[in-house]
This record gives structure tokens, sequence and C-alpha cells, in this order.
């Protein structure tokens, strides 16, 4: 669906008689209701991660995030994921910050608040890492696609009708809240599904092998000894 | 980055204000007001959830070390390389009365019963050496509608609820204590995202082989 047509949806929901020249909402203040939904649904939801490249190199441990990403998931060396740690775990096992030595081979990272992570050991040279995280902020144009998930565009849409009743406030506000509710319903519910899909991410061992306190079993009360 | 001006475009539509001459030509908020609303907003954001992060390596010869202007509170320190071990001063008290005359090589560093933006090593470093430290950073405030905003784009449609809020509730003719209540809920779900977000950045134990 594209951006224009999700518009005059809401545009028409709204009881606007002509969606090309609205009277009491403009194109572009939906649109930006539409952006602000879009940032909501990457952050609840847990869709839309990307991978953004980072340069690292011989002489430092701790990077400022790349553009690109507003929260690290994961960091790849070429087809190879490094094992999260925390900076406080990190500490505990290594010496990491006095400890100079180079290597081809990076194992470790560390996420440090959402702004900055940190690579262990350092790099035998300029080299590029791979960071997997949740999108960034991102305009959308009339003509542009919605970048959401097909069965999410109809929650996007009663996102947008409520973020424009704000404007109204009064009655008009809190009788579109049933919507709001509805956007955040459908995200939880696709949220669910996304950590269904990515288990066991977290638990990626360097067998890779699954965990044997596997959703199914746990959930059943069948944890094996 | 995006301007304190473009989030004021954004909000004077909420606003019922004309977002081509938002704050500039309002006749109910003034540009410093508004700014002033980004500004507490923004510090109001970081100090609840700690996305941001600063990261600093301070020359050090005394026990005390002066803090960045931006930090409010010390995540991890280290000295020439060595982490340093949170204490408090009665921990330092309790190991030797005297550990103010000491001089050597740091391993505790303390931040009660001191000025805000202080520090204090265990004893006096022996010689000059570099303090690493990694902290809460709170954003530096705005004076102009040019200046780029702070918080990271994603959550500036939270800032801006925030905003939204306290501009509201502003005693006046255009104040609207319902709608700001509610901007001020959207605000706060902001910080909730954003405090799973950091919690959720927790490492897991490492790592656990099911094959062992």
């Amino acid at each position: 669906m594209l951006v224009s047509d999700l518009i005059d949806n809401v545009l028409r929901r709204l009881n606007e008689a002509s969606t090309s020249s609205p009277v009491r909402w403009s194109r572009t203040e939906v649109r930006y209701h539409l952006e602000e939904a879009l940032m909501e649904y990457v952050l609840v939801t847990g869709d839309g991660v990307v991978s953004v490249d980072l340069e690292i190199n011989s002489s430092d441990n701790i990077y400022a995030l790349p553009d690109g990403i507003s929260m690290p998931m994961a960091v790849r060396d070429g087809d190879r994921y490094l094992l999260k740690y925390s900076v406080e775990d990190l500490d505990n096992m290594h010496d990491w910050e006095s400890d100079t030595a180079t290597s081809p081979r990076q194992t470790i990272w560390c996420p440090i608040g959402l702004s900055h992570l940190l690579i262990y050991p350092r790099a035998n040279g300029s080299k590029t890492v791979t960071i997997e995280g949740l999108a960034s902020y991102q305009t959308v144009t009339e003509g542009s696609q919605i970048p959401a998930r097909n069965e999410m565009l109809t929650a996007l849409e009663d996102f947008v009708v409520n973020r424009c009743m704000f404007k109204e406030g009064g009655a008009e506000l809190a009788q579109s809240q049933p919507l709001y509710n509805r956007w955040i319903q459908a995200a939880q519910h696709l949220a669910g599904k996304n950590i269904i899909r990515a288990y066991p991410a977290w638990q990626v061992t360097p067998e890779a092998a699954v965990s044997r306190f596997a959703l199914r079993e746990a959930a059943m009360g069948e944890r094996k000894p | 980055m995006t301007t304190v001006a473009s989030l004021c475009a954004k909000i004077a539509y909420d606003l019922h204000e004309n977002p081509s001459s938002f704050p500039v030509s309002s006749s109910y908020w003034t540009t410093d007001e508004v700014i002033s609303y980004i500004n507490y907003a923004e510090a109001d954001f970081s100090r609840r959830t700690g996305i941001s992060k600063g990261v600093a390596s301070l020359v050090v010869s005394t026990m005390l070390v002066d803090l960045p202007d931006d930090a409010v509170n010390v995540e991890r320190a280290s000295f020439n390389g060595r982490r340093l071990r949170r204490a408090s001063s009665w921990d330092l008290e309790r190991q030797d009365a005297n550990w103010r005359s000491r001089v050597g090589r740091p391993k505790l560093y303390k931040e009660d019963r001191l000025t805000p933006g202080y520090m204090q090593l265990d004893v006096t470093p022996s010689s000059q050496g570099v303090c690493s430290i990694i902290y809460d950073s709170m954003p530096q405030a705005h004076t102009a509608l040019t200046d780029s905003l702070s918080i990271p784009d994603p959550w500036l449609p939270y800032i801006a609820w925030e905003v939204i809020s306290l501009a509201l509730a502003k005693d006046g003719d255009h104040q609207d204590v319902e709608r700001s209540q509610y901007a001020h809920q959207r605000y706060l779900f902001g910080v909730a995202i954003a405090r799973r977000a950091i919690i959720g950045s927790e490492a897991i134990p490492y790592p656990v082989s099911d094959n062992a």
C-alpha cells in the first residue's frame, strides 16, 4: 500500500469531504502522524531490523552506534555472530581495556546504553563489522510504499486516526481511544510472534545448538534434566 | 539529526498553530518558552531512561576527579586501563581511616559525600594517569531553533508529546489539562519502551552450552 492511499483512508475516516484538499487536517500533518506510527511500530514490535556496517580499528574498543540503527541487537564479523555480554561480565572475564593485543577475529560485543557499543578484542587493522538492529527513524513520502507488514496496515491506520483526533480533544479524543487500543493489541500480537520467530536467537552458543530448554518443553513443563 | 525548528513544525499542528511560523509568530507561546519545553523534555527523557551514554578519558593527578559537565552517573571507571571498583565513603573509612593521605595506584572510586560533578579515587595517584569513564549523559540545552536535537530521532515523537503536554498545561485561554495529561501519558509510554530497550540489552549468561 502506498502512503498516499493510507492518508486517503484516514482522511475519509475523519469525515473530510475531500481527500485532496482536506479542511481540518492537512495531508502533511497526517503523513507526520504516519511516520510517528511507523516509529512506534518498530520500537514495540521489533520489526524492521536492518544491518549497518561499522568501521573498527586496532586502537579502540568502544564505538558510537552508527546512524540508521536505534537499538543494536547483534554484531556480525563476516558471517559469524559475536557473543553478547554486558560490560560488567566482560570486566569480570577479561582485562579488556589494557589488553591492546589485536586479533583478526572479534568474539564479544557489549551494548553501552543505546548510543555506544564495545567490541573485543581489538581488530588487527581497519575492518568492517556488521551491526544488526532496529531501524532508526525514517521519513516517508506520499508515493512510497509503507514500510510495514501488510497485516499491520489497518492497525497503523487506527493509530493515525486516533493521533489526528488528539487535536480535537475532549469527547472526540476520548471516543477515538478504542482505535489506539486496537493498535496496541495488534502491535503486542506481532511482538509476541516476533519473539517466537526469533527463538532461540538469544541462546546462540559456539556450537549453535538449540537450547534443551526449548520453548515448547518449558511451556509444557517437560523440561529435560 | 532533526532540528529544534522541524520538531516545532510538527508540534504546531497539535497546538492549532501555523507550522511554517511556529513558535516565532505564536501569540500564546514564545520561542524561548518552546525551546525551554524541548530542553525540559530531552533532559527528563535522558534522566528517566539512561539511553545516552558518554565516554571520556580524563587526565588525573589528584584524588578528586572533575567529571564532564554532561555526566550524571558514572557507570564504569578505570585508571590507566585497570578497572576501578565502586565503593562508598563508609567502605573506605572502614578499610583505612587514613585513606585520604595514601598514595599509590587507585583501585576504587566513590561518588558519595562529594560536590555533584566529582568522583573521588581511593588514593592519590603516584603519577599522573588517565581515568576513563562510561557515564549517563545529559543532553546540552538548546538556545536556537537551528540547533540539532540531542535525543536520537526514533524517540522524538515522545519528546514532542511531553512538549505538547507542557504547552497545554500552561495557564491561560489555551490551557487544556485533559489533553496535557493525555500527552504526558503518551510520553511515559515512550519512556517505558526506551527502558525496556535498555533492560533488553542486558547480556545473557554466557554461553550456556546445552551439549555440555
